[in-house]
């Protein structure tokens, strides 16, 4: 069994909130009262870390052997066949496309 | 990690509307941090080297951006510039590590572990394993050694490492809490995180693992010996930073991924206390920077002295600080690694040593900034201020995180398993080859106790010595500098490395320029520019001769043929009627004459 949580589910909203309050400062931040900035900035870098410590807990949760979580949000590059190297080919290569990349989480917390 | 990011990241957000209140650009500033904060979060919870790449160059523009706030002063858009440029270098390396690894393994996602379907989905890991168990990739495989050193690469320069260490200290210009945050607690140890991640690959590499372990422990002692003769409080701390993180790649050349990652996390509580209490000193002093114009403010300031002295006796590796625990986890591991190799002995009495220096160079600072006589000039004296509650409440939180932050490891001092290393333990098991396996020699009890007092005692005597000259005998340590007059003169020119890199480098490729410039104005603009210019010029002449002599000469050929044949005509036309009418008299005449005999025979035959 896999951990799983709400906090893990949503581990995207962990660099979101951040973003979020980056672009709005950046697009309309001169515009907006100091105490507005502040309260905006650390309120989402505080939502980043409760989630954050959510997650950790969540991955503590679950048994040693499992604690790892991966959570493909979307595919990015889908390369097709890889050429191999010099080497003789791994097996899994010629049967399913590689695909490179994907978005993101964290296997264990590190 | 993520905790850290988060947590630190918090706690500096907080101290920074204390500190930037009075600046221009508030918005700016934040949202630069928090742009950095999405970076960071991103290179952290990636799940592949791209995703993690978009986060390293993330953090890479942040750091640029925040270290050139001030972007008014020379020195800080320069160093600014500096820091973009230095860490391309080491990006280069690691790009083409992530290409090496894209064309060996065919994919760049760590592992597939945690996923629904992970044979549709292969990972880093999976494949090495694969490859290694098939007999594809050996034990030491030259293509491994070379995907770990290009790594590393990378890692050198955003960690600031030998040789690519020269941004970090210039970097200081920026902001004391992006200092704190960006150049002390997360953005430089993306480098070690970035390598402890890929710890399945550097374990299969032996000669990467040892030259990532030089590397650390020489830039360790390098910039710790560099520390001692600073006088800016930030550089001091800018080139502590350095040396700890020297430590963080000595554990992981050693085989210590968890140890090396535990310090990280320690180094980045005490680190970030040490900078914000820095800030807040400047901040009281309205700005001066210099250690020489410090000294007597413990009582001024209490909210800020006394975290700050508990994060130096953090930094310091003072029981039962975090600093202890992670310093000699690494000090400890590589001494056991030593038991298997000997080489590794002379890493661990250079980070011994290097213990001493930070124990010395701490004291120092700690020495010159808080006690002893006060040598403020008078007038800032009058303005010296405690910082408002949204910075030093911050640094409580952090000096008690400083304290208790390596406790997670007390089970190791009976005995026990890491809690901590047991949590990374999904990351760091990496791909056991048959033969070769980093081992590490498992000393009794008594033995690692006797450690830990060497260690302790080592850092005691730095600080003891760093008491002795700057405190007890303030005198002292300007004749000790006059007795090795050229040591002195160059520990503070910080080993002419920044000469160096300018005389062998900088303007090296400034020459370089030099002559492609000239290359550019004497042939492309020369030869290409100017000379097709001038082909046109004598080409256009030609044509222009030929328009006139030829083209035109032959319209006016035909003209003055025309004309010339037209001459005897013209005689006739004088435009004077009197001459018309003799001349139809004179055709009359002509034709008459002509008809005369036509004439009489027609008048003949009339009749």
């Amino acid at each position: 069994m896999t951990p799983s949580g709400y906090f893990l589910t949503h581990l995207w909203l962990v660099p979101l909130f951040p973003l979020i309050t980056a672009a709005l400062m950046l697009i309309i931040g001169r515009r907006l009262p100091k105490a507005a900035v502040s309260f905006l900035c650390v309120g989402s870098v505080f939502l980043s870390f409760l989630h954050a410590t959510g997650a950790v807990l969540g991955l503590r949760a679950a048994p040693p052997g499992n604690r790892v979580f991966q959570l493909i949000l979307f595919e990015w590059i889908t390369p097709g066949v890889m050429p191999s190297s010099t080497r003789s080919p791994p097996s899994w290569s010629s049967s399913s496309p590689a695909s490179a990349s994907s978005f993101m989480s964290t296997p264990s917390a590190i | 990690m993520v905790l850290v990011v988060t947590g630190v990241g918090f706690l500096i957000h907080v101290y920074s509307v204390g500190y930037m209140r009075h600046e221009g650009g508030y918005y700016r500033f934040f949202g630069y941090l928090n742009l950095f904060m999405f970076s960071m979060l991103t290179l952290v919870l990636a799940n592949n080297l791209l995703l993690l790449f978009v986060g390293w160059e993330g953090v890479g523009l942040c750091s640029y951006l925040l270290i050139g706030f001030y972007f008014l002063k020379k020195p800080a858009s320069d160093a600014g510039k500096k820091a973009f440029i230095v860490n391309r270098v080491g990006d280069t390396g690691f790009l083409l590590g992530i290409f090496l690894i894209a064309t060996t393994f065919g994919t760049i996602r760590f592992t597939s572990l945690g996923l629904a379907d992970p044979t549709a989905f292969p990972g880093i890991l999976q494949v090495l394993a694969t490859m290694v168990h098939q007999g594809h990739l050996a034990y030491g495989a030259p293509v491994l050694t070379m995907i770990a050193l290009l790594l590393f690469v990378g890692a050198t320069g955003k960690s600031a490492q030998l040789p690519l260490y020269v941004w970090l200290p210039d970097a200081m210009e920026g902001p004391t809490p992006v200092s704190a945050l960006i150049h002390a607690a997360t953005m430089v140890t993306a480098g070690v995180y970035m390598v402890a991640r890929m710890n399945a690959i550097y374990q299969l590499a032996p000669v990467a693992m040892d030259i990532v372990a030089i590397v650390g422990a020489l830039t360790a002692i390098f910039a710790a010996t560099m520390a001692l003769a600073q006088t800016d409080i930030k550089k001091v701390l800018a080139y502590s930073t350095i040396s700890q993180l020297g430590y963080m790649f000595l554990a992981l050349g050693v085989g210590a991924f968890a140890a090396g990652i535990f310090h990280l996390m320690t180094h980045a509580f005490f680190k970030a206390l040490l900078f914000l209490g820095a800030g807040s000193v400047i901040h009281a002093l309205s700005g001066e920077q210099d250690l020489r114009k410090m000294g007597g403010l413990w009582n001024s300031i209490p909210a800020t002295s006394r975290p700050f002295l508990i994060a130096t006796l953090a930094i310091a590796g003072m029981p039962p600080l975090a600093g202890f625990f992670s310093k000699d986890e690494i000090l400890g591991r590589t001494i056991a690694r030593s038991a298997m190799l000997d080489r590794y002995l002379a890493l661990w009495v250079i980070g011994l040593f290097t213990a001493s220096l930070t124990a010395f160079y701490m004291f120092r600072l700690l020495n010159l900034t808080f006690f002893g006589l006060s040598r403020i000039p008078h007038e800032v004296e009058q303005h010296i201020h405690e910082s408002p509650k949204s910075m030093t409440i911050p640094l409580a939180i952090l000096a008690f995180l400083s304290i208790i932050g390596g406790w997670i490891a007390l089970p190791t001092l009976w005995g026990g398993e890491s809690p901590f290393e047991k949590f990374l333990e999904p990351v760091l098991s990496g791909v056991i080859p048959e033969t070769g396996a980093i081992q590490f020699a498992h000393h009794p009890l008594i033995i690692e106790f006797l450690l830990m007092s060497i260690s302790v005692a080592v850092a005691g005597f730095g600080a003891w010595l760093a008491y002795r000259l700057y405190l007890k005998f303030p005198h002292l340590h300007s004749k000790v500098a006059a007795s090795w007059p050229r040591l002195h003169k160059l520990l503070v020119n910080k080993y002419y490395i920044d000469e160096l890199y300018d005389a062998f480098f900088v303007n090296r490729i400034k020459d370089l320029s030099t002559a492609f410039a000239l290359f550019d104005a004497k042939v492309i603009d020369g030869l290409g520019v100017d000379g097709s210019a001038a082909l046109t010029r004598i080409l256009s002449r030609i044509s222009m001769w030929w328009d006139k002599w030829v083209v035109d000469g032959l319209v006016n050929l035909v003209g003055k043929v025309t004309q010339l044949l037209s001459h005897p005509v013209r005689m006739f036309q004088t435009g004077l009627f009197s001459s018309y009418a003799m001349w139809i008299l004179i055709g009359l005449a002509i034709l008459l004459g002509y008809y005369s005999h036509h004439m009489e025979v027609l008048v003949r035959n009339l009749r």
